[in-house]
């Protein structure tokens, strides 16, 4: 055991040897693991909050489904389903596309009944929509920045409807820290949403909130008893239902992201991470060969010059794992993901307002601890026992 | 000088050792950190999407390319699968290098109830 240890602690003086090379090693295999804990850090964060949308969403969602695309139903839509066994109530939402400003900035509109409405509410700076002779909006933090709006602004009318249109006003700016996808929201009423896209007493979906238990029952019952008057074209439309077990489903695949491109960018970049750490271990390192040379010319066998190395290894991609996660919790947290979060997240700006959503604990840290040790270990140990394996005459050439 | 050498060497020992245990206590305080914070991010997260009847699911932060990857409940899959060309979806911008993937809803036509109590599937009617 003591002679175990012994040979261990030569692998700690070894990094010390040859600082440079352990320095160069760090920088190759931290260049390519600290975007990657990032990304995986911001997937992380949005499959959370993905969740939480689930969670805390309807239990159903109602909309109209015509040549396989999703289209807005009437809300006259809402009685029958609230008439079915085991609905508790049913929403009429509209959520639609707008763009506002000098610049065509885009937004998503969405509009709810007033009733809906908690009378007070954290996640706002200021108070929801009430019932008003003006627009009354809650605008997104990104939105706001970009617009620079404030609680109490007027927006000039930036609609058409043909029955006229209204000044808007800025009764509340959504928190940053709340959830990602309130950047570029503008919260109103259901009928000042159908106004602003002039589409009235229509509505985007239903949000169905069931007993527990019968949601299955209730998909069925709106699938196969209601029915949804023909057009005065004959054109039909047909329902579609979303459960929260079908969203949820979508959950585990995120997860899986080994199809996209993002998985394979990074292989790529670790592929070359392992190349350089070969090139700064031994391929192109002859002072570590010859002092590999000298240990077998002085009685060391290769398993204690492997044993030597491995140590040497894990130490470093400790220290590359540690200082990725420290520099991966700075750029995101104290950062905000500056510019990251712009590649990751479409439609982001480079310094986006609002808190950009990351999760290090648990997987992130534990695939790039594996990462790292593969990239340092592959290049380190097969480099050693290559120089390792030849006679000592050869290695200290 | 052989002397000097070595405690050169174990002091150089001592202070690597140091700097590699202070990173892995930083390490795991950062960790407790963004753990003991998570339960905190859930609950205001919950909050909002209960107001806005959950709203948000992808990557992207507005409707403006493809509402898909902004929430597959507005949309079951890229627009761009369908206009203008056929397929489009594996080009859609607002999934190249995309971070956190899913697949398309799958959507069913059910067969509807017609009034006059017919089960319409396609072109054909069934009694």
């Amino acid at each position: 055991m003591r002679r175990f240890l012994e040979i261990a602690r030569t692998g700690v003086t070894s990094l010390l040897l040859f600082p440079m090379r352990s320095l160069v090693t760090a920088v190759c295999v931290l260049a390519a693991l600290c975007p990657f804990l990032v990304g995986l850090g911001i997937s992380r964060g949005i499959q959370a909050e993905a969740a939480a949308s689930v969670r805390g969403g309807a239990d159903l969602y109602v909309s109209g489904l015509q040549m396989g695309q999703r289209v807005p139903i009437s809300q006259a839509m809402q009685l029958p389903l609230a008439r079915i066994d085991g609905v508790t109530s049913v929403v009429p939402r509209i959520v639609g596309s707008v763009e506002l400003g000098r610049n065509r900035e885009n937004a998503v509109l969405v509009g709810l009944p007033l009733m809906h409405f908690p009378a007070s509410i954290d996640c706002v700076e200021g108070r929801l929509p009430q019932s008003s002779n003006l627009n009354e909006l809650v605008v997104g933090v990104d939105l706001a920045r970009r617009l620079k709006l404030d609680v109490g602004a007027i927006i000039p009318p930036f609609y058409r409807n043909d029955r006229g249109e209204r000044l808007s006003q800025v009764v509340g700016l959504f928190r940053s820290d709340v959830s990602l996808w309130q950047a570029n929201l503008i919260l109103t009423s259901l009928e000042t949403a159908a106004a602003i896209l002039d589409q009235p007493g229509m509505a985007t979906d239903f949000l169905v909130y069931c007993r527990p238990g019968v949601e299955p029952f209730v998909s069925q019952q709106i699938q196969q008893s209601l029915s949804i008057p023909a057009g005065d074209d004959g054109s039909r439309v047909r329902f579609t239902v979303t459960s929260r077990e079908d969203l949820q489903a979508l959950l585990p695949k995120g997860i899986l992201h080994r199809e996209g491109i993002f998985n394979l960018h990074f292989t790529l970049i670790f592929v070359a991470a392992i190349f350089c750490v070969l090139v700064t271990s031994g391929q192109g390192h002859s002072e570590r060969r010859r002092e590999i040379g000298i240990l077998k010319a002085t009685g060391w066998q290769t398993d204690e010059i492997l044993l030597r190395s491995l140590v040497e290894s894990v130490l470093l991609s400790l220290a590359c794992e540690c200082i990725a996660i420290l520099l991966g919790f700075v750029w995101l947290k104290w950062l905000n993901g500056y510019w990251i979060a712009s590649v990751f997240l479409a439609g982001v700006d480079a310094a986006p307002a609002f808190r950009v959503p990351f999760r290090l604990f648990p997987v992130p840290v534990l695939v790039t601890g594996l990462l790292s040790l593969a990239c340092v270990m592959t290049g380190t140990i097969y480099s050693t026992w290559r120089a390792a394996t030849v006679s000592p005459l050869v290695a200290m050439r | 000088m052989k002397d000097d050498s070595a405690v050169t060497r174990t002091w150089g020992q001592s202070i690597l050792i140091a700097v590699l245990l202070a990173l892995a206590a930083a390490t795991v305080a950062v960790l407790v950190d963004d753990f003991a914070s998570q339960d905190q991010e859930d609950e205001r997260a919950e909050e909002v999407q209960r107001l806005l009847g959950g709203l948000g699911f992808g990557a992207a932060v507005d409707l403006s390319l493809c509402p898909f990857s902004f929430d597959p409940r507005l949309s079951c899959r890229c627009a761009a699968d369908l206009f203008p060309i056929s397929g489009g979806g594996w080009f859609c911008p607002r999934h190249a290098c995309s971070i956190f993937y899913y697949p398309p809803l799958d959507v069913v036509a059910v067969p509807q109830r017609l009034d006059s109590e017919q089960v319409e599937v396609g072109n054909a009617k069934i009694p």
